[in-house]
C-alpha cells in the first residue's frame, strides 16, 4: 500500500532553495502524487504524462536510461526511474544549480526505492 | 457451512414478492414489474451470490389455494431445510389480520421443520403511503407482526431463538428495497466480521472516510467500514440503486462497468471492480486525491480479500 499523505511529506522535503515541485508517476504517465506550486496552465497530471512520454521516447533510443535533465527557458526538470516501474521528477527555477537538483533527485529516489519495490512485489 | 441456502419468499398474492426478486436478482427495473403475472405454485430460482454461495430462492405463489397447499400437503417439502424465510406484507392490504394469520401458520410450520431458520418481514409498497405517515404506519404494522411472531413461537418456547424476526419497510420505487435486502444478505454471508476488520484497516491506510463492499451482480452492500460518520443513513442504498441502474444501461450498450470516479472540491469517490464477486467504493475527503494511487492500492488489497472470500 502507498499512503498518499506519507508520500506527500517525503516529496515535499525537496521543495527548498529554488526547487518548487516534485512528482511521482508511473511509466504510463499516471500521476501518483505532486507536491509544490502547480503551474496554472499545465496541471500536474498533464505534466507527468508529458514527462513519461519524454522518458519512453528517450528510453527507446538509449538502453538502460538512468536519468534525464531538461534545461528549459525558465527552469530545470530532472527525472529518474525508481524501482523500475515509477518515475520521480523534480522541478527547479533557472537560478538553481543543476548539481543541487540532481543531488536532491537522487536522494529522494534512493529513499523511495525500497518501499516502491516492495509495492511492485505485492502486485505480483 | 453449506454454501447452498434455501430462501423462502412468501406472502399474500400481489404483495410484490416476484417483483422484488426480479429487481434484485434478475436486473429488472421497477417499471418492468407491471408486466409480471401472478406466480403459480412455486417458482425456483438459483442465484449465484458471492461466487461460491448459491441462494436457492423459492418464490411461493400467494393465492389462498396455494397457501393452503403449502401449509397442509406440501408442508414438509416446503419448510424443511430452510435457512431464511422472507415474508412480504402488503402495507395497503385491507385484510391485514388475515395476512397475519397466514404468517403465523407459516411461521409455526417453519419452526417445526427448520428450527434454525432466520425470519425477515418486509412491509412492502411503502410508496403508497403518504410520506409523513410512513413511519407511523410502519411502526404499527411492525408491532402487529412481532405480536404474531410471539404467538407462533410460544408453543415452542425452548427452541424459539429464530422467531424473533426483523421487520423492514420497503418499496421497489426507492432505495428501501436495497436496504432491506442488504440487511438480509448481511446475515447470510460468512466472514463478514473479518471483511469489515480488513476494510477498516484498508480505509485507515487510504485516509478514507468510508469503504464499502458491494456484491457484483446485485450491488447489495456486503460490508462497510465507516471511519468518519456521515449524516445520511440511506446513502448505501441510494448508491446501490443508482449504480445498478447505470450498470444496466452499460449492459445495454454492450459494455461492462469497470470503475467510476466522482469528485468535487470536498471529496473524491472511487468505485472500482474488486474481487471476482465484488465492487469496492472508497470515499476520500480530499478533492485532489490521486486516482492512480487509489487504483494501485485497490489492486494490492485485492489479494487479501480474495483469500477471505474463498475461505470455506
Amino acid at each position: 500500500m502507498l499512503k498518499q499523505k506519507a508520500l506527500g511529506e517525503v516529496l515535499g522535503q525537496v521543495n527548498t532553495s529554488g526547487v518548487d515541485g516534485a512528482w511521482l508517476f508511473n511509466k504510463e504517465g499516471l500521476c501518483m502524487a505532486f507536491v509544490g506550486t502547480a503551474s496554472k496552465t499545465v496541471p500536474p497530471n498533464v505534466s507527468s504524462a508529458l514527462l513519461a512520454s519524454v522518458w519512453t521516447a528517450l528510453e527507446r533510443r538509449a538502453n538502460d536510461l538512468k536519468e534525464t535533465i531538461l534545461v528549459l527557458e525558465d527552469g530545470v526538470i530532472a527525472f529518474t526511474v525508481v524501482a523500475r516501474s515509477m518515475l520521480l521528477a523534480v522541478r527547479a527555477n533557472k537560478k538553481t544549480e543543476v548539481g543541487m537538483v540532481r543531488a536532491k533527485l537522487h536522494t529522494v529516489a534512493a529513499y523511495l526505492e525500497q518501499p516502491i519495490m516492495s509495492l511492485a512485489n505485492d502486485q505480483g | 457451512m453449506s454454501s447452498k441456502r434455501k430462501v423462502l419468499l412468501m406472502g399474500k398474492s400481489g404483495s410484490g414478492k416476484t417483483s422484488m426478486r426480479s429487481i434484485i436478482f434478475a436486473n429488472y427495473i421497477a417499471r418492468d414489474c407491471s408486466r409480471l403475472g401472478p406466480t403459480i405454485e412455486v417458482e425456483h430460482a438459483h442465484v449465484k451470490f458471492l461466487g461460491n454461495m448459491v441462494l436457492h430462492l423459492w418464490d411461493c405463489g400467494g393465492q389462498e389455494s396455494f397457501m393452503e397447499n403449502f401449509l397442509v400437503s406440501q408442508k414438509d417439502q416446503i419448510f424443511k431445510n430452510v435457512q431464511v424465510l422472507i415474508y412480504v406484507f402488503d402495507v395497503e392490504s385491507r385484510e391485514f389480520e388475515k395476512d397475519l394469520r397466514y404468517y403465523q401458520s407459516c411461521l409455526e410450520a417453519l419452526l417445526q421443520n427448520s428450527p434454525n431458520a432466520q425470519v425477515f418481514c418486509l412491509i412492502h409498497k411503502m410508496d403508497l403511503i403518504e410520506e409523513d405517515k410512513r413511519e407511523e404506519t410502519f411502526k404499527r404494522r411492525e408491532a402487529e407482526v412481532l405480536r404474531y411472531s410471539e404467538l407462533a413461537a410460544t408453543p415452542l418456547l425452548n427452541e424459539r431463538q429464530n422467531a424473533v424476526c426483523q421487520c423492514f419497510k420497503s418499496s421497489i420505487w426507492d432505495e428501501t428495497l436495497y436496504k432491506a435486502w442488504s440487511a438480509i444478505v448481511y446475515h447470510l454471508v460468512p466472514n463478514v466480521g473479518t471483511m469489515e476488520d480488513k476494510l477498516k484497516k484498508f480505509g485507515a491506510i487510504l485516509d478514507a472516510d468510508e469503504v464499502i463492499l458491494f456484491e457484483r451482480a446485485t450491488f447489495l452492500v456486503i460490508a462497510h467500514a465507516v471511519l468518519r460518520e456521515h449524516k445520511d443513513p440511506h446513502r448505501f442504498e441510494k448508491v446501490s440503486n443508482i449504480i445498478k441502474q447505470f450498470k444496466l444501461s452499460c449492459t445495454k450498450m454492450g459494455s461492462k462497468l469497470d470503475s467510476i470516479q466522482v469528485r468535487n472540491s470536498q471529496f473524491s469517490a472511487f468505485i472500482d471492480s474488486f474481487t471476482q464477486n465484488t465492487y469496492v467504493m472508497i470515499v476520500v475527503p480530499d478533492g485532489n486525491a490521486s486516482a492512480p494511487m487509489i487504483t494501485m492500492n485497490v489492486k494490492n488489497a485485492r489479494k487479501v480479500f480474495e483469500a477471505i472470500e474463498t475461505k470455506p
